[in-house]
């Protein structure tokens, strides 16, 4: 009887606006100071890394997405950031069938065998970065010596690790550190472009702030208190740990991975505050220089049963 | 974990000794609403009536009524065309019963009797003003008026025998419309203030409550003006203008500043919700010997540039009342009943105001949201730190669409009030409310 044809859906009718593919491009601009500080640093070689990294994650995705036969999932940016990121991690002289095979990992393995960005249980960023590093620990460790500190081809926390943290003081001043003037991975040097980026998320409301301030104030505040109160020998000043190995990198864009992390708020607070006192524990008494990278990864195997932390829901 | 003790109201005592909390009351989690630039709203408008009401029979979901009139029967505005226990449907206009469909299908999906009536004046060359009926008890009287907040809106007449029976202390009177600081029961705040606070006084007798609450969004300054200037005893509580503060569960919060499980009703707490139209028209009925026969409106978005209220016949036509305001609807746009966050889409313009319908929002084909049907949840953790009703939406939602009903439960589906907040922030734009209705009728469904 009536001609005029209404559309139907379930509420809400209106939405914040707020998208994945957004989310993932702040990200990468986020990322955009470190990424232009180490191509600075580390020349050619670094965007190299970056573009082989971005693109080869694409073109994974986009093949085992045909070959499983499922809709392509390109549109929502994850395999461009995660590429972006990934590239963060390796130094700039790594060869191009290196990038390709971690980047398979990542893809693969870190996220399409579990159904895709969302389902995943870990961070295949990470995934893919200890695969590497165990199968290729010198390929990994192979940092290009930069102009301005030439005579040092190591990072301050493998200097850290390896001769003590009075090395630390003699080889590397506080703002070097803070600025980046170290090699290491293309990006994770300078905690100021990271800082900056991480700024800009938080401003821009697309990373909560629990889990990266508490990450950061898990890490002070453990190497802090070992610090302060000097137990033991081979105690660095906290503030070099949050600038030296990957602290902020780890901070804003790793520990934040939504699929990987805690989604309650104390669950946030939670996770980041572990994986910043795991973070020192593994750098202060592991034999292994990075421990944010594994300190992150090791919490997300937590996720699960931090989630459990729900909010008390209302009335019970 | 604190353990909130439900038997003493003594928060209630506390609150009656200041006359206004200073710092609004609000909750955790929720969205701000848009709060308007300017805060005169428009004068209620009062919409002619229609030649044609259709008028269903079922506006209590517990209580049938019985057909007072037979197909071509002419009937006065005001008589009695159904009769329930404790409640009359009146004809909302003069008339012949056109038809009688027994089959007509509510906006919710259920199925009752409806009555078309056609204005035809000739009959009645004496047209009677809009009377109560004479043989109008005082409990007939109060069932023409809805009390509509509680989950299954019960007559006027069951819900303050039901307060008194359960000793309630408290009525809160709900000024907060959902979405709009300046709808319907702001405007009838700062613009009828008289014969709402009559009617306030009338409920509180009726009841044996012993005062009223007026809940106000803080942001409604003309309506809270009018209030205070008018020396009311009742008190007067500023509410932050937040979506779903209106929901009756978050409003007995601001109150009484307790919270209460799904088995637990408001009475139990010793208040009771009841709109502010519903005190309006109690005062019009036993004051002026009106009977309930408009319903104040407020109708918004499309191209409205401020949400119009406006009283409009029951039984109207949506599609009437959108021609009257000056605003088209097209192939392809969307007629909701309530607001854009939690309101339903209807599929017929044809649908008619009911004594329920209190907001209709127009949305144009252009602005509306789409969902996505296959998108995964990434667990970015949005949702939870939206919902009112603290939550894991993601949970219960993922949960239902999977079947997995007993996790849903197990997770407090059913504390969920469906109101959109969690399906607004996601990302990857599930449809959660969906889901969660989905299991919760399925639940329902195993159990009957
Ligand atoms: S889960 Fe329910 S109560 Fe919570 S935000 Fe979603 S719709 Fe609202
Ligand atoms: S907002 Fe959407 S994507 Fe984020 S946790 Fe909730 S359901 Fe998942």
């Amino acid at each position: 009887m009536h001609s005029l044809r209404l559309v139907v859906s379930p509420h809400p009718h209106l939405h914040s606006g707020q998208s994945l593919s957004a989310m993932m491009q702040q990200i990468m601009i986020a990322l955009l100071p470190a990424v232009i500080f180490g191509v600075y640093l580390f020349g050619f070689d670094a965007l190299r890394v970056i573009i082989l990294s971005m693109g080869s994650a694409v073109g994974w995705e986009y093949l085992i997405r045909k070959a499983s036969q499922r809709p392509g999932r390109l549109t929502d940016l994850t395999a461009l950031t995660s590429g972006l990121i990934f590239a963060m991690l390796l130094p700039a002289s790594i060869p191009w069938w290196i990038i390709l095979l971690g980047t398979l990992i990542m893809i693969g393995l870190g996220k399409e065998v579990f159904g895709g960005f969302g389902t995943n249980p870990f961070n295949g960023v990470l995934i893919a970065w200890v695969v590497l590093k165990m199968s290729y620990p010198d390929f990994m460790l192979d940092w290009p010596a930069i102009a301005m500190n030439a005579d040092l081809a190591t990072t301050p926390m493998e200097v850290f690790k390896t001769q003590g943290p009075s090395f630390v003081q003699e080889s590397f001043s506080l703002s070097e550190m803070f600025f980046g003037f170290t090699t290491g991975p293309i990006g994770q040097g300078s905690a100021f472009c990271l800082l900056l980026g991480g700024g800009w998320l938080l401003y821009k409301r697309v990373v909560d702030w629990r889990i990266p301030l508490c990450y950061l104030a898990g890490v002070f505040v453990f190497s802090g208190l070992f610090w302060a109160l000097q137990i033991g020998s081979g105690n660095a000043d906290p503030l070099f740990h949050l600038f030296a190995g990957g602290t902020m990198l780890a901070a804003f864009f790793l520990a934040t991975d939504p699929p990987s992390s805690p989604t309650t708020p104390d669950g946030m607070i939670l996770f980041g505050l572990l994986a910043g006192v795991l973070t020192a524990i593994i750098r202060m008494w592991g034999i292994w220089p990075f421990g944010a990278c594994y300190a992150v990864l090791i919490m997300s195997m937590f996720t699960p049963f931090l989630d459990k932390i729900a909010p008390e829901v209302y009335g019970r | 974990m604190e353990i909130r003790s439900l038997q003493t109201p003594g928060s209630l005592n506390s609150l009656k000794q200041e006359s206004v909390r200073m710092k609004a009351a609000s909750f955790q989690g929720g969205l701000a609403l848009p709060v308007p630039d300017k805060f005169e709203s428009q004068a209620i408008t009062t919409l002619p009536a229609p030649d044609r009401v259709l008028l269903p029979l079922l506006h209590h979901p517990e209580q049938a009524y019985e057909l007072q009139v037979k197909k071509g029967a002419l009937i006065k505005q005001g008589q009695p065309v159904g009769e329930g226990v404790s409640s009359l449907v009146l004809a909302p206009i003069s008339g012949k019963v056109e038809e009688i469909n027994k089959n007509f299908k509510l906006p919710g999906g259920a199925l009752t009797t409806a009555i078309r009536i056609a204005a035809s004046d000739e009959e009645f060359p004496d047209e009677a003003p809009p009377a109560v009926p004479d043989s109008g008890t005082l409990q007939k009287i109060l069932g023409t008026g809805l009390s509509e907040l509680s989950e299954s809106p019960v007559p006027l007449f069951e819900k303050l025998r039901s307060i008194r029976s359960k000793r309630v202390r408290t009525l809160i009177i709900n000024c907060l419309d959902e979405f709009f600081i300046q709808g319907r029961s702001a405007a009838l705040a700062s613009q009828h203030t008289p014969d709402l606070l009559a009617g306030i006084d009338l409920l509180v007798q009726y009841s044996g409550a012993e005062s009223a609450v007026i809940t106000v969004y803080a942001e409604s300054a003309q309506a809270l003006q009018s209030l205070q200037e008018s020396g009311t005893k009742c008190h007067i509580l500023p509410v932050k203008a937040k979506h779903p503060q209106h929901a009756e569960k978050l409003l007995v919060t601001a109150v009484t500043g307790r919270e209460y499980d799904v088995d637990l009703t408001p009475e139990d707490l010793g208040v009771s919700v009841i709109s502010a139209e519903t005190a309006y028209w109690v005062s019009r009925a036993v004051n002026r010997r009106e009977a309930a026969l408009d319903k104040l409106l407020t109708v918004a978005g499309g191209s409205l540039k401020e949400p119009r209220n406006c009283f409009v016949r029951i039984g109207t036509p949506l599609q009437e009342v959108l021609t009257h305001l000056g605003q088209d609807i097209a192939d392809g746009d969307k007629v909701i009943l309530g607001g854009p966050l939690s309101g339903q889409a209807v599929s017929d313009p044809d649908t008619p105001v009911t004594q329920q319908t209190h907001l209709v929002f127009i949305q144009k084909k252009t602005d509306l949201h789409v969902f996505s049907q296959d998108a995964v949840c990434f667990k970015c953790g949005l949702c939870v730190q939206i919902c009112p009703m603290r939550l894991m939406p993601f949970l219960i939602s993922g949960f239902s669409e999977g079947g997995l009903y007993d996790l849903a439960e197990k997770n407090s589906l059913f504390t969920c009030i469906e109101c959109g907040c969690c399906a607004y922030v996601c990302p990857v734009n599930i449809p959660m409310v969906q889901w969660i209705q989905l299991g919760k009728s399925a639940i329902r469904a195993q159990r009957s």
